[in-house]
């Protein structure tokens, strides 16, 4: 198993930004090219934000089609506290919601319009 | 408007005047008003930010004059009174304006250095949601406004009160063009703005995950029992904590997104789960 180190990776305990979160998503598609699993180690962070979650794994399950399922037999999120851990599952549940959308050949930009209050 | 307050009325004023500002030519405008607060900051900023022309704000009330100099406005007609400010600064926040989306860090210091000191006894998990939130909403006006004057950013206490109000503007495309661009069958501006309000919705193409930030902050400020204030276009919306939503068509169209969280001094922090 390949242990990933956020902060050594991002180069900071501050984790808000996009970029970061598409740095974090570079490595961890690297890595699995050579494991088959990856341990995403975020010890020691300070700050994370949803917008962080949606570019490293929001986009990485829409990139490589994983279901949750499929997330968490490729990486083991290690380090994120209990308010932090609910918010990647809200991420990964509304990836999931999506990409059911997508896999029914939904047009998301029309189901999402038939949704809005008149 | 004489007083501004945190109303429906003070933003379809705020839209009116942007409209005037926008339409006249001459280079020095007036600004009627004997108190200000954070909307109309950021609200000002952007707008004389975004002028085609160099204008400037006169307003007769050296004691707003003062206010807004002091907190960085910079555009202040040279003959607009002030004085002596009698505001004590501590109660306020800079204004500044975040253009970058990747300035993270200059996020975080604001937040540190200007908004967490009027929370006394402030925990840790208090100033992680607080640095979040103002991140996520800075980070939405960057990214959905297409504005490359960036998102306007001012907060003032109100201690009798025990709240304090941060304020978000930028003078971009506004929530309901970017809805009706990926959408396209809404009807009200209103409903564009609930709309985005929703977790998992997002203007982002299909292929990219969103629609969690604008969500997660109805919820923080549910706990709180805060205030949230949306405006763009001619939708307005407003929720305080966990109350009902009030929907409404502005009178006046609004240019780009005003965003007003008020927050109460509390160490309260919350945890989640995701609703399915």
């Amino acid at each position: 198993m390949q242990a990933l180190h956020v902060l050594n990776i991002v180069g900071s305990p501050v984790l808000l930004a996009s970029e970061k979160g598409e740095t974090l998503k570079l490595a961890i598609i690297k890595a699995l090219e050579s494991f088959p699993f990856v341990a995403v180690d975020f010890t020691g962070y300070q700050f994370i934000s949803s917008t962080f979650f949606n570019y490293a794994f929001g986009a990485l399950c829409i990139e490589e089609a994983w279901n949750h399922d499929d997330f968490g037999k490729n990486i083991k999120i290690q380090g994120l506290s209990e308010d932090d851990a609910e918010e990647l599952e809200l991420c990964l549940f509304n990836v999931q919601q999506r990409r059911n959308l997508l896999a029914n050949n939904i047009n998301t930009e029309e189901f999402y319009a038939t949704r809005i209050p008149v | 408007m004489k007083y501004f307050d945190l109303s429906y009325e003070a933003v379809n004023f705020l839209g009116q005047f942007g409209q005037h500002l926008n339409a006249t030519t001459s280079e020095t405008v007036e600004l009627v008003s004997e108190f200000l607060r954070p909307i109309c900051v950021v609200f000002l900023d952007q707008q004389f930010r975004t002028q085609s022309r160099p204008k400037s704000l006169y307003l007769s009330n050296p004691t707003v004059n003062t206010y807004l100099r002091d907190a960085g406005f910079e555009f202040l007609a040279p003959n607009a009174p002030t004085h002596f400010s009698p505001f004590d600064r501590r109660r306020r926040t800079g204004l500044k304006a975040f253009t970058n989306r990747r300035d993270d860090e200059i996020v975080l210091a604001w937040v540190r250095e200007q908004v967490m000191v009027h929370f006394p006894n402030f925990t840790s998990e208090l100033e992680r949601d607080m640095v979040k939130k103002v991140y996520e909403i800075v980070h939405n006006g960057m990214v959905h406004s297409h504005s490359s004057h960036g998102v306007s950013v001012f907060g003032q206490l109100f201690p009798q009160k025990k709240t304090f109000e941060i304020a978000f503007y930028d003078a971009g495309v506004g929530i309901p063009q970017n809805v009706r661009n990926y959408g396209e069958r809404i009807d009200s501006d209103a409903g564009c703005i609930e709309w985005a309000l929703r977790s998992g919705t997002t203007t982002r193409p299909s292929k990219e995950s969103g629609g969690m930030g604008l969500f997660l902050l109805q919820k923080f400020l549910g706990i709180n029992n805060g205030f949230l204030q949306i405006a763009s276009g001619n939708g307005y919306y407003e929720r305080q904590g966990n109350q009902e939503p009030q929907c409404k068509a502005l009178q006046h169209f609004l240019h780009g997104t005003l965003v007003s969280i008020k927050v109460r001094q509390t160490s309260l922090s919350y945890s989640y789960k995701h609703q399915s």
